[in-house]
């Protein structure tokens, strides 16, 4: 089970999403949004690349 | 809509699923090319499971000879054991195709014997001769990659893969780097590869499978500053090698001792990183085209091949690090794959010319001699550390059937990748990954677990275990320097662990301190780094071979580096350094110290020589790095 927490500090910059090896990210409304989470492999990359750190991936 | 388990036509052949292991030099041959049991056995697990195997940069001729452990098909004699080997490939259940290389000027003399050759006499590395190859010689060496096509049709092998890439004379011809000042047709660098195909097909017919790898582009002016070949040039060559009848295209990228970053993508870089050149050679031709580049987890091969991105997915470290990555997908297990870091020590021990290790795979080139072999006389087992080689030596001591129980005083697994995987701007999260899949399997096994306990003899004479295996790993050296003033100091195992707010100016010093400036950097952080060598203190793990110090470089250009610098005070503002015997003040809120770790070995000292049976392992022995301590662990753990 994997769960992507996005913060509230979010401001919609896209670089998640334009990073995100299987497209699971999308940015709705400026905030980014995990729209594919069946495709994510917690691979953590859009947790790198933030510039905010404002993405956690969950592993449970 | 395609699927991973689609079969396809490459020429003629039919090939079974959309997996293939890409060419991968092992380097477990014999030294003069020649084909042993031991790589036979490595070939026959692999082969089980994906649909093509593509068998590696097999040379041509000795003069094209770079690896030391490297095969070769160069004379008729050479034809018996690459026989075996697409035998056994057979027998396992793919496809096989041969990829056939002379190496040019990446070869060294000691290796094959002679000066080696190249487009030009330009080096390609220091200190290095090369002769340049006169027309005739080129006609010479085409004319080899001809017969070589032959023999490997002989051999059984169902079709052939150029290697136009990485560096191999292939490339060296294709790149305006060395292919300089030549007046023949040759000057035009595709003439040399058009030239290779032509002669195959002279050898061979039309039918067979005649496939070219290409890096599609070099890297070299966005990296180097320099001319190389560019993907302009390759959207050329891929439509002209289509039209000669080419079968299939294998795209990948980067030239090794120049952008090797591109040619083997570290842990640094996204997964399928080079899936783009894979994707745009599509639109240009109808032949198959292979992708390649951190493909280890099935979402991103199945999304590859279900978007229409590739045609096949290859993959040479994800199988290196699990063999079996092919057949778990297939029967859907795709969770249990153990997945490729990208640590690259597997580059690095190629580079240094010994055989392939891995630290995913211990058994890696031995597969029989370090099997896991159920114990005849199962003993309770103490693990005492749970960190990378305790947790190696408790899996392989449980699995064969010793009673173990693994102590960990942190509250929990994983030890020192726990930090270095959490750089908070740099990449280095697939550190993780075996850290992962060892927790998984060691939840599996009948361990018992005991975190938040730290061992001492009391706990050990209670338990009174048969066997003792000391992993207690290492701690982070403390620096020698003076604080006069208010400047917040940190270490790097505190930072990463999340503890400490980086102001806007920091200060990083010390031995291992180079992916900490990095990440920092990358955050646009004013960094300051202080080495004590002349250039920048590439830590034991970040090896010259493992294509890690390129991108690395590359962000700590934003770095101000102070080198041959030692660190002497942390002051109100700052810190004070002499740096090339002169003292220097530098501006800075945060110092964080990254000097390197030192083994932790007391218990070890206590119990040894007073009637147990004791083993030790990991950086307990001496802190170094994740191939020793997985190797230590497994290898206790296989042999207790």
């Amino acid at each position: 089970m994997i769960e992507i927490i996005i913060s509230d500090k979010c401001n919609g910059c896209g670089i998640c999403e334009k990073n995100c090896p299987t497209n699971v990210l999308e940015v709705i409304n400026k905030r980014s949004t995990p729209k594919n989470i069946e495709e994510c492999m917690a691979c953590r990359l859009c947790e790198v690349v933030c510039p905010l750190k404002g993405i956690v991936v969950l592993e449970k | 809509m395609v699927t991973i388990f689609d079969p396809i036509k490459i020429g003629n052949v039919e090939i079974k699923n959309r997996m293939a292991v890409a060419p991968t030099v092992k380097n477990l041959a014999e030294q003069n090319g020649f084909v042993n049991a031991r790589i036979l056995e490595n070939y026959s697990i692999e082969a089980d499971g994906p649909g093509l195997y593509i068998v590696s940069m097999t040379y041509t001729e000795e003069q094209g000879r770079v690896f030391k452990g490297q095969t070769g098909i160069y004379n008729d004699l050479a034809v018996f054991g690459m026989t075996e080997i697409a035998n056994r490939i057979h027998k396992a259940g793919a496809k096989t195709f041969l990829q056939l290389a002379h190496g040019g000027n990446l070869c060294s003399e000691g290796i094959m014997g002679e000066t080696p050759v190249g487009p030009s006499d330009i080096a390609q590395w220091p200190g290095q001769t090369v002769k340049a190859l006169s027309t005739e010689e080129v006609y010479k060496i085409a004319d080899n990659y001809g017969k070589a096509i032959a023999r490997a049709r002989e051999a059984g092998f169902d079709g052939v893969e150029l290697h136009a890439c990485h560096g191999s004379l292939i490339l060296q011809f294709l790149s305006k780097l060395q292919n300089k000042g030549r007046t023949d047709k040759f000057a035009e660098g595709k003439e040399f590869l058009y030239e290779c195909v032509r002669k195959g097909q002279e050898y061979c017919g039309k039918d067979f499978v005649i496939g070219v790898r290409m890096s599609c582009h070099e890297f070299m002016m966005e990296d180097k500053g320099v001319e190389g070949l560019d993907f302009k040039k390759t959207k050329e060559i891929v439509v002209e090698l289509e039209e000669m009848g080419v079968a299939y295209i294998h795209a990948s990228a980067g030239r090794i001792g120049h952008t090797p970053d591109h040619a083997f993508p570290p842990l640094y870089e996204p997964r399928g990183v080079n899936l783009i050149f894979a994707e745009e050679v599509k639109k240009l031709v109808k032949i198959p085209v292979i992708t390649v580049g951190r493909f280890q987890d099935a979402k991103i091969i199945k999304k590859a091949i279900r978007e229409g991105q590739a045609d096949i997915v290859a993959m040479c470290r994800p199988v290196i690090a699990d063999p079996h990555i092919a057949k778990k997908i297939c029967d859907g297990q795709d969770d249990k794959v153990r997945q490729c870091m990208g640590c690259n020590w597997c580059l690095e021990k190629l580079f240094n010319q010994v055989a392939v290790e891995c630290p995913m795979n211990p058994a890696y080139g031995w597969e029989k001699e370090y099997a896991l072999v159920p114990t005849e006389t199962p003993k309770t087992v103490m693990v005492i550390g749970g960190g990378l080689a305790g947790m190696q030596a408790a899996y392989a001591s449980s699995k064969r059937g010793h009673r173990v129980s693994l102590f960990e005083k942190s509250d929990s697994l994983g030890g020192q990748i726990k930090v270095a995987s959490r750089y908070p701007s740099l990449y280095t999260r697939e550190l993780w990954n075996l850290p992962r899949w060892l927790i998984k399997e060691i939840s599996r096994l009948p361990i018992d677990i005991h975190l938040n306990t730290e061992v001492n003899e009391e706990i050990i004479n209670t338990l009174n275990p048969e066997s003792i295996i000391i992993a207690t790993g290492a701690v982070e050296k403390k620096y020698d320097f003076k604080v006069s003033g208010k400047t917040k100091v940190s270490y790097l195992w505190d930072y990463l662990s999340g503890n400490v707010e980086v102001g806007k100016k920091v200060a990083v010093v010390g031995g291992e301190a180079v992916e900490a400036a990095a990440s920092l950097c990358n955050e646009g952080k004013a960094v300051t780094l202080i080495q004590s060598h002349a250039d920048y203190n590439w830590p034991l793990y970040i090896t010259g071979g493992g294509a890690r110090r390129e991108p690395l470089t590359r962000m700590l250009k934003k770095a101000d580096a102070k080198f041959n610098a030692e660190l002497k005070e942390v002051t109100d503002n700052g810190i004070k350094i002499v740096c090339n015997g002169k003292e220097e003040t530098i501006d800075c809120d945060t110092v964080i110290i990254a000097e390197g770790r030192e083994k932790v070995d007391e218990l070890y000292r206590k119990l040894v020589g007073k009637n147990r049976e004791l083993h030790i392992v990991g950086d307990a022995r001496d802190a170094r790095n994740i191939l020793a301590a997985s190797h230590e662990g497994y290898w206790v753990g296989r042999t207790i």
